[in-house]
């Protein structure tokens, strides 16, 4: 039973790991929550079922999509609010209430345009489950651990390994710095806001597929935002480490406390880790230097 | 001899660095000392250890013999240690005048009832606030940009206005970091002769961190050398300036500089 | 006389104004950025339905009670997280905001739970409203105008230098933040007693980040911003209604493109006043003298 729990919250967990790398990811490079992260798997989970419904593609190639739509839309994002708002030199908290803006702008464009029912994409993969020494394990749910490890790990070897990941290392140590040293900082951002949005759309549709689609879907980033600071804000293994964390947790307080007092624990958890280490697990402690 | 200030063994490590290693500081009431030495020897930490921005690892303080160690900045300005900043930090969205208003807490008296209510009492603190705040200015010569905006004053009338605004919150003592930086002669002998004038009418004792040389030999009345955090003469100005190790520390360092 | 709908609108914008009233405090003056404040509307809602249908106390003590309530979570929230970072506190007072509506969920013996509770009587009357809305500005702007509101804004701006200068800013954040929570709480009892029927749900995040955006639209550092675009965002919607759905997505992208083309706001770091105005007028006309010079 117990283990059953944490393979369930692992299988929670990880999609907000997916989700809240990304939003780490921007974080780490532009100090700000962005607000309209979950919304943009929102948008990807819907790419998907009209490509599948109205366009009658395969689901594959729905998902393929999906994916890239949702990169689109996240990048998009950047190009026309972001950008303008980092080049005014506004305090960094003007970039959130945009994204704020863009969020409801998202929801309710959807909202008008596909409507507010919950929707599905039916029978894609086979609701079966496979027993593994006295734990049952969903097909789906192997599938979204399988594709969400291979994904982070490919995006620890992007970050770490690659030049584009030195680049995206040095913007989000030291922004000018990094422009100094010939680093195109704003394609950078364009870039990171691609790679979010492309992790996002994989979230959204994974998400569709296990529970529903519906216009306010997004609000699930709150979890991940939630282990975002958990796991140390910017940092992508923290962002992980806070999404596992999290998942497997609610999933252990909603097998054995009761499931309505889960967020209630998460909330405890999250006030308990930062007053132990108040930037997070894996976060720096900055000291603001006179 | 009447001591204001006492440091005794104060250190700092960061990590496995010794920005300030046993360092001790007496400071006599009513008299200007000046801290130099090259940059990166340790001044700003220890002001920064001075007014609680930082926790010493080792040694004590005590200003009029209470205890300054583990105490928190604002706790330590309202004991009476005022101080200016190397990076200037002004209210920089607020006007000239609202600048020097801000830091006069100590001449607030009302209570919370007062200020909604707008009572005698509110009043009475406020057009005395005000007032104070406009015989700083005039005193340091900011009268006439009282209503401008902080952040666009000239760099020399920014740091005046530090000053301003520290003396507003009635300090016994004032640390100045760097006071003249971005001066030039003419203007860094002004600041010198108002130094000496604040000293006297608000009977204040000075500690001082400067690179200009000619302020510091012309003003102070004993002078500390740091290198590498650790204090390497004290002195009257003209042993300091015969001192051979400060000599080496400090004088090659700027010939260096300037090569 | 005015219709009843009218007169709904009008109180619903006085409930909006006393809320944004204190958001403008903690985030215009104070710096800090908090999702909570709808959960305190919440804890002052139920605690003043509670009060008013259980207990039967008169509207006047409901009203308090919920203040109370709200400001004595406050100060404990406040103690645990003000000393955290920006982002930090952010998610922190998120968090907060998420689990009031949990726990009122969860103990629906007392609060109805998702169903929500009713029959709650309808004590909130138009002039009550307005009185009340006209003297929270009022106390607010006076507060503004004194060492609190200074002190606020010395933690705003510059930290360092505040504490440098003797403001204890951890305390005056915590003031700010238990003021914020009191406005929210009191906001959050006329609502209930307006509506008579209370859920959960009407103090999602959604509803703090609604209170957060007026501010930042109405400019940061500016009372009167916050209540100008209190009104305007409160009313637009409601003028828009016969466009239905349509009307959330054009005040999304409003919101976006008012951040872009006028980043600080209505208002920012001014207030509206007979001096002001003159002054911006002033200003207009030496515009426009120097361009006629100019040709």
């Amino acid at each position: 039973m117990f283990l059953q729990q944490v393979v369930n919250g692992l299988s929670v967990g990880s999609v907000y790991a997916l989700i809240a790398s990304g939003y780490s990811l921007i974080y780490s490079l532009l100090g700000f929550s962005n607000w309209a992260h979950g919304d943009i798997a929102m948008v990807g989970a819907y790419i998907a079922l009209i490509a599948q419904t109205s366009g009658h593609v395969p689901f594959w190639l729905a998902v393929v999509l999906a994916i890239a739509g949702a990169g689109c839309v996240s990048m998009l994002s950047d190009m026309v609010a972001y950008r303008r708002i980092r080049n005014n030199h506004s305090p960094k908290m003007f970039l959130m209430i945009a994204a704020m803006g863009l969020s409801i702008t998202l929801q309710n464009l959807i909202m008008v345009t596909v409507g507010p029912r919950f929707r599905t994409y039916g029978d894609v993969i086979p609701v079966r489950s496979i027993r593994l020494g006295g734990i049952s394990l969903g097909v789906l749910d192997l599938l979204t651990m399988g594709i969400i490890v291979v994904a982070l790990v490919a995006l620890g070897l992007l970050i770490g390994r690659t030049k584009f990941g030195l680049g995206v290392r040095a913007a989000s140590s030291n922004m000018v710095t990094a422009s100094v040293l010939g680093v195109d900082v704003n394609l950078y951002i364009r870039l990171v806001f691609l790679l979010a949005g492309v992790f996002a759309g994989m979230a959204g549709v994974l998400l569709g597929l296990k529970y529903n689609i519906y216009p306010t879907m997004g609000s699930i980033a709150l979890k991940a935002f939630i282990a975002c600071v958990v796991g140390g804000l910017g940092s992508v293994p923290g962002a992980i480490l806070g999404g596992v964390t999290i998942g497997v947790m609610e999933a252990l307080v909603g097998g054995f406390i009761s499931s309505g007092l889960r967020d209630a624990f998460t909330f405890a958890l999250l006030i308990a880790i930062l007053l132990v280490r108040p930037s997070g697990l894996l976060g720096k402690n900055i000291v603001d230097k006179a | 001899m009447n001591s204001i200030l006492s440091i005794k063994g104060l250190g700092k490590k960061f990590g496995g660095v010794c920005a300030v290693d046993e360092f001790s500081l007496e400071l006599e009431q009513g008299t200007i000392h000046g801290l130099i030495g090259p940059n990166g020897a340790g001044k700003t930490t220890i002001f920064n250890l001075m007014t609680g921005i930082y926790h010493p690892t080792a040694g004590t303080m005590a200003l009029r013999g209470t205890n300054l160690v583990g105490l928190g900045s604002y706790r330590i300005a309202q004991l009476g240690i005022g101080r200016t900043f190397q990076n200037i930090r002004l209210f920089t969205q607020l006007s000239v005048i609202d600048n020097v208003v801000m830091a006069s807490g100590v001449d607030a008296t009302y209570g919370m009832v007062d200020a909604i209510f707008k009572t005698r009492r509110y009043q009475r603190d406020e057009a005395k606030i005000r007032k104070r705040a406009r015989e700083l200015l005039d005193l340091l010569g900011l009268g006439g940009v009282s209503d401008e905006r902080a952040g666009a004053l000239p760099y020399g009338s920014q740091r005046k206005l530090e000053i301003a605004r520290a003396l507003a919150a009635r300090p016994v003592l004032l640390l100045l970091d760097e006071p003249a930086a971005g001066m030039n002669e003419e203007e860094s002998m002004e600041l010198v002769g108002f130094i000496r004038d604040v000293r006297k009418r608000f009977d204040l004792t000075v500690l001082l961190i400067e690179h200009h040389m000619s302020v510091v030999m012309e003003i102070c009345d004993r002078i500390t050398v740091l290198d590498f955090g650790k204090t390497i003469c004290n002195g009257i100005p003209k042993e300091v300036q015969a001192n051979r190790s400060v000599i080496d520390a400090y004088l090659g360092e700027t010939t260096d500089r300037e090569n | 006389m005015l219709s009843s709908y009218a007169q709904g609108l009008i109180i619903l914008v006085c409930i909006n104004v006393i809320a944004v009233t204190g958001v403008s405090l903690l985030t215009g003056f104070t710096g800090l950025f908090s999702f909570g404040n709808a959960g305190f509307m919440a804890l002052g809602a139920y605690v003043s339905a509670i009060a008013s249908v259980e207990l039967h106390a008169p509207f006047l003590v409901s009203l308090v009670a919920g203040v109370l309530v709200a400001a004595i979570i406050g100060f404990g929230l406040g103690r645990l997280t003000l000393g955290l970072r920006g982002d930090y506190f952010l998610i922190a007072t998120l968090g907060f905001g998420q689990v009031v509506q949990v726990l009122i969920e969860f103990f629906d013996k007392v609060t109805g739970g998702a169903r929500g509770f009713a029959n709650i009587p309808p004590k909130t009357t138009l002039w009550i409203a307005v009185v009340l809305a006209v003297g929270s500005v009022a106390v607010a702007a006076n507060l503004i105008h004194s060492k609190f509101g200074r002190n606020f804004t010395a933690v705003r701006e510059q930290e360092v230098a505040a504490e440098a200068v003797g403001i204890d800013t951890f305390r005056f954040k915590q003031m700010a933040f238990v003021l914020s929570a009191m406005f929210a709480g009191f906001a959050g009892g006329l609502f209930a007693h307006y509506y008579m029927y209370i859920v959960p749900k009407m103090f999602d995040i959604n509803e703090s980040a609604l209170f957060t955006i007026t501010v930042v639209v109405g400019g940061l550092a500016s009372l009167s911003g916050s209540v100008i675009s209190c009104v305007v965002l409160t009313l637009l919607p409601e003028l828009f209604r016969s466009l239905a759905s349509y009307r959330m997505l054009f005040y999304g992208m409003a919101v976006v493109a008012i951040i872009l083309i006028r980043p600080s706001g209505l208002m920012g770091y001014h207030e509206l006043s007979f001096g002001w105005i003159r002054e911006r007028m002033r200003a207009k006309r030496g515009k426009t003298a120097s361009k006629e010079r100019k040709t």
